[in-house]
C-alpha cells in the first residue's frame, strides 16, 4: 500500500473515531448536566446532605364518607309478595347543567353589550363540556405516611421485604406415602 | 496499517461496551390457553411464577392446625401485595382479605417443585405435582415448618391441603394470591382483576388444582377444564388439591333434595344465575313456580362472565310434601331448572307419660348429638352502577332582539342586533360498571334449662329426678340485609333419657323481628299445663343435659343452625319427697 493510500486510511478512520467520540460526548451531556456548586456548598461528601423533602398533601384524597354517601342498594330490596327485587332500582345521574349562562327565556337585557353582534360564538373549556368520574389514586402510589395505595382496599402499610427461606430439606426420596386428588 | 485498524476497531469495541443499552418494557404475557385477557405493560403474568400454599386441615372439624406455609421456586419482588397466609378453608369460613404490601415470607424447597400453573407454551403436569407432595420427603420437609410432628401428619388424622398460587402484575402492583384470594379480591375491585387478567385469575390459576374426588366438603369439579370460570365456582370448588395417608374421603353434605324444609315457615330458596351480562338494559329476572304460584325476582344484574345469587323468600305449606319448583330466567342468563324441596314435620313425637314406675336400669349416658350447625353465611350483590361520561354537543345559533328607543329629539329607532346562544344539548357516552356488596347473617343463640317454678324440690339449677324442667332458647340474628334474612324459626329439643333420639319435642316459637325466643309448648300430662318436661323418675344424680338444634333461620347462602345444650343438676328423686304417716287422729 502507498504511503499516500496509507495516509487517506488514516485520516478517514480517525475522522470517523472523532465522530463516534462527539456523538457518545454529546450523549452523556444530554442525559445529565453537571451543575456547578452555589458558593459556600461544601464540597466533602463527608458532611451530612442537607436534603429537605417537601411533603405535600397528595391532591387526591379517598373521602372516607364515600361508602356511605352511596346508598346500599340492598336496601330497597323487596322479598314481600310475588314481585320481589334483590335490590334497588338503579339511578342513572341527573343530565349536568348546561354550560351556557344564558337562559332560554332571556331577554334583551340580560346580554351583555360586550356579547352583541360577536362575528364567532363563544368558546368552551374543556372542563366545561365534559364531565366524568374522577379517577381513583393509581395502583402503588403512596401517601405522605408512606402507605401503599391497593386498589379495592385504599392505602396499606408497607411491611417491608420479604423474607425468604432456603429450605434444605424438601425434596423427593422417591417413596410415596400419600394420595393426591 | 494492520496494527492502525486493529487499534482503532479495538476502540470502537470499547466505546460500544460503554454505551448503556435501554430496553423498552415488553412483558412477557403469555397467552396461557387464550389471551390474558385485556393483559397490558402494567398487568401481566410471566409463565413459571406461581407456587403453592400449603396447609395441615383436621380431616373431621376442617380446623386449620400449625402454621401455614407458601412455597415457590421464585423471588417475588419487595413491595409485594398478598394476603397473608390464610387456608381456602378458612376463607369459606367466612374470614375476608386482608392486604398486606411487603413482608411476605416464603420457602424455596430444596427440591424446585415443578410448574403449578400452565401457560400456552408449557402445560403443567399434573402427575408431577401429585408425587412431588405426596413423597415421603416433601412432606417431612412441610412437617417441619407446619409445625406438626410426622407421624402424627401422616396418621390419617390430618390432611394437607394444597393451592396454587400466582404471582403477578396488576396494575403495575406485584401481587402473590392463591386461586380463591383471586376471586375475592376480583369481587373486591367490581370485576377489574377478571379485566385484566383473566386467563390466569379466572383460567389457568384455579384449573392448575382441583379436586377429582369430594374431599373436604368440597365437591370434585365436574365443569370444563379449559373455560374461564366464574368467581363462585372458584371459591366453592376450584384452586384447591388435598393430600390425604388413608381413604377417608368427605363429598359435601348431598341430599336427594336441593333443601330440606319445615311445615309452616318463611323459607328462601336461591339459584345461581349467570351467561352473558345483566345490566338496567339488558335486565334478567327470575321466575319461581311454586305451586301454583309465580314469584318474580327481578334487579338481577351481574358483569359479563360472573354469576349472580337468586333468591326467593316464601311461607312453606302447613303438610309435610315434596314440592319441585320450576326455575325459568328471562334475559340472557341461565339457572337450573328445578329445585326440589323436601317439606317435613317435627311434630308429633313427643314423650310418652311419665309415670312414677318408669324404671331404666340398663341406662347408659349417650352422647351428646351434633348436627348440621352453620352459626354465618356470606353473600354478595352485583350492583350496576352508571359510569357517567357527558360530552356536550354545541349548537350555536344567533338569537336576534330588537331594541325601541327614541331619541331626544323625538325620533322613534330600531336596532337589531344578535349574539350567539347554545341550543347543544349533553350527550353521555358512559357505561355499566358493577359493585359488589357484600352481605353477611350471623346466628348467636343461648339456651338455659331451669327447674320448674312449680318444683318444690328445686335449689338453684337443682333438682330432683321426677320434677319438671324448663327451656328457654333466644335467639338473635345480625344481618346487614334484613330482607334476605329470616330469624331462626324452629327448636327441636332431644333428651337424654332417650339416648337423644326416638322422642323429642318441637319447642313453641315467640319471633319479633329478626330475634326469637323458644319453650316448651304445654305438657298435656302436666296438671297446671305447664311449659315443662317430667326428668325421668330413675335418672341417676348427676348431669342432665337436653339437647337443642336451633335451625330455620333462611339466608340467600343457605341455612342457619345452632348446636345447643344447657344443663341442670339431678340430686334425688321424687320419692324422696313422700313419707308414710298417720292420718290425722
Amino acid at each position: 500500500m502507498k504511503d499516500k493510500t496509507k495516509r487517506t486510511w488514516l485520516i478517514v478512520l480517525g475522522s470517523l473515531a472523532c465522530v463516534v467520540l462527539v456523538v457518545v460526548i454529546a450523549g452523556q451531556f444530554g442525559s445529565k448536566c453537571a451543575v456547578d456548586p452555589a458558593p459556600g456548598t461544601p464540597l466533602s461528601s463527608e458532611t451530612s446532605p442537607q436534603v429537605t423533602i417537601e411533603t405535600e398533601t397528595p391532591s387526591v384524597q379517598i373521602s372516607e364518607s364515600s361508602a356511605s354517601e352511596t346508598s346500599d342498594p340492598s336496601t330497597g330490596a323487596d322479598s314481600e309478595g310475588t314481585e320481589q327485587t334483590i335490590q334497588a332500582d338503579p339511578v342513572k345521574p341527573e343530565t349536568p347543567e348546561k354550560p351556557t349562562t344564558v337562559a332560554d327565556d332571556h331577554t334583551g337585557e340580560d346580554v351583555p353589550q360586550e356579547e352583541r353582534n360577536a362575528e364567532t360564538p363563544p368558546t368552551y373549556t374543556k372542563e366545561q363540556t365534559t364531565v366524568t368520574e374522577p379517577s381513583e389514586p393509581e395502583a402503588g402510589s403512596t401517601n405522605s405516611g408512606g402507605q401503599v395505595y391497593v386498589p379495592g382496599f385504599g392505602y396499606v402499610d408497607n411491611d417491608g421485604g420479604n423474607q425468604v427461606v432456603e429450605d434444605n430439606s424438601i425434596y423427593e426420596n422417591g417413596n410415596k406415602i400419600g394420595s393426591m386428588g | 496499517m494492520k496494527r492502525i485498524f486493529t487499534i482503532f476497531l479495538s476502540v470502537l469495541l470499547l466505546l460500544s461496551v460503554a454505551v448503556p443499552a435501554f430496553a423498552t418494557g415488553d412483558p412477557n404475557i403469555d397467552g396461557g390457553g387464550g389471551g390474558m385477557g385485556e393483559g397490558s405493560s402494567s398487568s401481566y403474568w410471566n409463565p413459571g411464577m406461581d407456587g403453592v400454599r400449603v396447609s395441615v386441615v383436621n380431616a373431621e372439624t376442617h380446623a386449620v392446625v400449625g402454621s401455614v406455609i407458601d412455597l415457590t421456586n421464585q423471588n417475588p419482588g419487595t413491595s409485594l401485595v398478598h394476603f397473608g397466609k390464610v387456608c381456602k378453608l378458612s376463607y369459606n369460613g367466612g374470614r375476608s382479605l386482608s392486604p398486606k404490601v411487603g413482608g411476605y415470607s416464603c420457602i424455596h424447597p430444596s427440591q424446585s417443585f415443578p410448574r403449578i400453573i400452565s401457560s400456552g407454551s408449557f402445560p403443567a403436569s399434573i402427575n408431577a405435582i401429585r408425587s412431588y407432595f405426596t413423597d415421603e420427603q416433601t412432606i417431612r420437609g412441610i412437617s417441619g415448618y407446619v409445625g406438626i410432628d410426622f407421624e402424627t401428619l401422616v396418621g390419617g388424622k390430618y390432611k394437607i391441603v394444597i393451592e396454587p398460587i400466582a404471582y403477578f402484575f396488576f396494575n403495575g402492583l406485584q401481587y402473590a394470591m392463591t386461586a380463591t384470594e383471586a376471586a375475592l379480591y376480583d369481587q373486591q375491585v367490581n370485576g377489574g382483576l377478571r379485566a385484566k387478567m383473566l386467563s390466569l385469575t379466572h383460567k389457568n390459576l384455579p384449573l392448575a388444582i382441583f379436586l377429582e374426588k369430594a374431599d373436604l366438603g368440597y365437591p370434585a369439579w365436574s365443569g370444563s377444564t379449559t373455560q374461564k370460570v366464574s368467581n363462585s365456582d372458584i371459591i366453592s370448588a376450584l384452586g384447591i388439591g388435598v393430600v390425604r395417608f388413608n381413604d377417608m374421603t368427605e363429598s359435601p353434605v348431598t341430599n336427594s333434595f336441593d333443601y330440606e324444609y319445615r311445615i309452616d315457615t318463611d323459607v328462601i330458596t336461591s339459584v345461581e344465575v349467570s351467561g352473558g351480562q345483566s345490566d338496567p338494559d339488558n335486565p334478567v329476572s327470575v321466575r319461581f313456580n311454586i305451586q301454583g304460584t309465580t314469584y318474580t325476582v327481578s334487579n338481577v344484574y351481574y358483569p359479563d362472565g360472573d354469576s349472580q345469587l337468586v333468591w326467593v323468600r316464601w311461607h312453606t305449606p302447613t303438610e309435610p310434601c315434596v314440592i319441585t319448583i320450576d326455575v325459568s330466567v328471562t334475559g340472557g342468563g341461565s339457572a337450573q331448572s328445578t329445585v326440589v324441596c323436601n317439606i317435613t314435620d317435627f311434630a308429633g313425637k313427643d314423650p310418652p307419660n311419665p309415670i312414677a314406675t318408669d324404671r331404666n336400669d340398663a341406662y347408659a349416658a349417650s352422647p351428646v348429638p351434633t348436627n348440621v350447625e352453620a352459626t354465618s353465611a356470606s353473600w354478595g350483590i352485583w350492583s350496576p352502577r352508571w359510569h357517567e361520561n357527558w360530552e356536550w354537543v354545541p349548537n350555536w345559533e344567533k338569537c336576534w332582539h330588537t331594541d325601541h328607543w327614541t331619541d331626544a329629539d323625538g325620533k322613534s329607532h330600531t336596532d337589531h342586533w344578535y349574539h350567539w346562544v347554545d341550543r347543544g344539548w349533553w350527550e353521555d357516552h358512559g357505561w355499566w360498571e358493577f359493585d359488589w356488596n357484600g352481605y353477611t347473617a350471623t346466628l348467636n343463640a343461648q339456651m338455659d334449662m331451669t327447674p320448674d317454678d312449680k318444683s318444690p324440690a328445686a335449689t338453684g339449677n337443682t333438682t330432683k329426678s321426677g320434677y319438671g324442667v324448663q327451656e328457654n332458647v333466644t335467639a338473635h340474628v345480625r344481618t346487614n340485609q334484613s330482607a334476605a334474612v329470616t330469624a331462626a324459626q324452629n327448636a327441636v329439643t332431644y333428651f337424654p333419657e332417650f339416648g337423644y333420639q326416638t322422642y323429642w319435642r318441637l319447642l313453641d316459637p315467640t319471633i319479633i323481628g329478626k330475634g326469637s325466643s323458644f319453650a316448651f309448648r304445654q305438657n298435656r300430662y302436666s296438671t297446671y299445663n305447664r311449659r315443662t318436661h317430667f326428668t325421668p323418675i330413675w335418672f341417676p344424680d348427676g348431669a342432665y343435659t337436653p339437647y337443642t338444634w336451633l335451625l330455620d333461620c333462611w339466608t340467600p347462602a343457605g341455612m342457619l343452625s345452632m348446636n345447643l345444650t344447657d344443663s341442670i343438676t339431678i340430686r334425688g328423686n321424687l320419692w324422696e319427697e313422700w313419707h308414710i304417716a298417720p292420718a290425722n287422729p
